[in-house]
């Protein structure tokens, strides 16, 4: 069956040696005529122009065996999709788990890769984009469960890196969260981000209704503000700027501010961010890094984006961020 | 000499077959081996011999391989294989029955009355 296979592979690429196997087969069969017709009694020359002769159109000859050496390969291919599909009606159920499996396989490769390639392959479409670093803490070697993954930072750790690396021209956090959605007597589960105030300036998101988030924002008591994508205010804002409903943090309803949350203002930020998967969140709201007063709280599950000064090789970032 | 009859088309596919349930061959010794059996008295043309050859080795009747022969030279031999010892029978056995009733049929006479 292989070798059928290979044969198959072969067949259109072996024109050249077949059409030599078919001039050394009439070579021969002249040849031996012609030693024939000698033997007969003919002198050389008359025996092989008389080989000639009986034998007709060399060419023409020539040509029908490659015609029917040519098809060949047609009618293996044509032999082997009949024997191919009689087998796999006859196990109808081997065939169905075949094909299924081929699908799933097929299907998971390509999911697995579109991610990859939105995630990797792309260059992300932030302005310095070969500046920007992911900073992450990760667990020791050997954590159970898993061995140097992404943790949890707490905020003073990111304060400090802002403050003591040089290596970075901004620091900026980013913490994935829920908010509620109240509009029109409905309440929608939204998945959004958290961000620091730096964190549009960092990554050259403009916002085109609005403004982005201040440090102000981030002080106790300060009004909430909510900045929301494009395609989100697009779609679910009706492109309104005057919109001034906006999410509401999660879990937060029995809380005093919740009525100025619900009206929290909007911004809307530019489409051209560009933002890769992992920062599309549809809203995102002011985030502050706790210092001082949460010191002791528990690691905050923030995930940090850095730019490097443009001096900076990412080898010396690294070593003085953990240093 | 003889006097020579062009084959019956359809007919070459039938006698190589035959030639080489004798034994495996080349291309020239088929030939040849068809002038013994039949006592020269048909006349084939060559060059339709090798599309024949290579027809019924595509359609898996005859496995053909290239050997090295005297003088090094590269031959071509021919042999049947299962499927053509099947098939060689079976066409023996429609060309009797079709032979026979040719004959039968041109030997008829009108019925005495």
């Amino acid at each position: 069956m292989l070798g059928r296979f290979m044969a198959l592979v072969r067949a259109p690429f072996r024109r050249g040696a077949l059409d030599r196997e078919i001039d050394d087969e009439f070579a021969l069969h002249l040849e031996l005529r012609a030693a024939d017709l000698e033997r007969q009694g003919l002198p050389r020359a008359e025996a092989v122009r008389r080989a000639r002769m009986e034998f007709g159109n060399v060419t023409r000859a020539a040509e029908r065996a490659r015609a029917v050496r040519r098809t060949e390969w047609i009618d293996r291919l044509s032999q082997d999709v009949r024997y191919a599909a009689r087998g796999m009606r006859r196990h109808s159920t081997f065939s169905a788990v075949a094909v299924l499996s081929l699908a799933f396989g097929i299907g998971a490769a390509t999911s697995v890769f579109s991610v990859i390639d939105a995630l990797d392959f792309r260059p992300l479409q932030f302005h310095h984009a070969d500046r920007l670093v992911w900073l992450a803490e990760v667990t020791p070697p050997g954590y159970e469960g898993c061995s140097r993954c992404d943790w949890f930072t707490a905020p003073p750790t990111m304060v400090d890196w802002k403050k003591q690396a040089g290596s970075f021209v901004d620091v900026a956090a980013v913490r994935s969260d829920e908010f509620v959605w109240q509009h029109d007597a409905v309440s929608e589960a939204l998945t959004a981000q958290r961000v620091t105030p730096g964190f549009f300036a960092l990554l050259g998101s403009r916002t085109i209704f609005g403004r982005g988030f201040a440090a102000s924002d981030t002080a106790a008591g300060a009004e909430p503000v909510v900045v929301v994508s494009y395609e989100f205010w697009q779609a679910r804002l009706h492109a309104d700027p005057g919109r001034r409903r906006a999410p509401r943090r999660a879990g937060r309803t029995a809380r005093r501010d919740d009525h100025r949350r619900a009206a929290a203002r909007c911004s809307i930020r530019a489409r051209d961010a560009g933002l890769a998967p992992a920062f599309s969140g549809r809203a995102s709201t002011p985030h502050r890094a706790r210092i001082g007063r949460d010191r002791a709280a528990a690691p905050d599950g923030d995930a940090r984006i850095g730019e490097r000064g443009a001096g900076d090789d990412l080898e010396a970032a690294r070593q003085r961020v953990s240093g | 000499v003889p006097e020579r009859v062009t084959v019956v088309p359809g007919t070459l596919d039938l006698l190589i077959l035959r030639a080489v349930s004798l034994g495996e061959l080349h291309g020239y010794a088929i030939l040849t081996r068809i002038e013994q059996i039949t006592n020269g008295a048909l006349q084939i043309e060559q060059g339709a011999l090798y599309p024949a050859l290579y027809r019924l080795e595509q359609r898996k009747f005859l496995a053909g391989e290239w050997r090295t022969g005297e003088n090094n030279r590269r031959v071509k031999v021919y042999s049947l294989t299962r499927a053509g010892r099947r098939q060689l029978a079976d066409e023996t056995d429609s060309w009797t029955a079709f032979v026979r009733a040719m004959s039968a049929a041109l030997r008829a006479r009108p019925a005495e009355g």
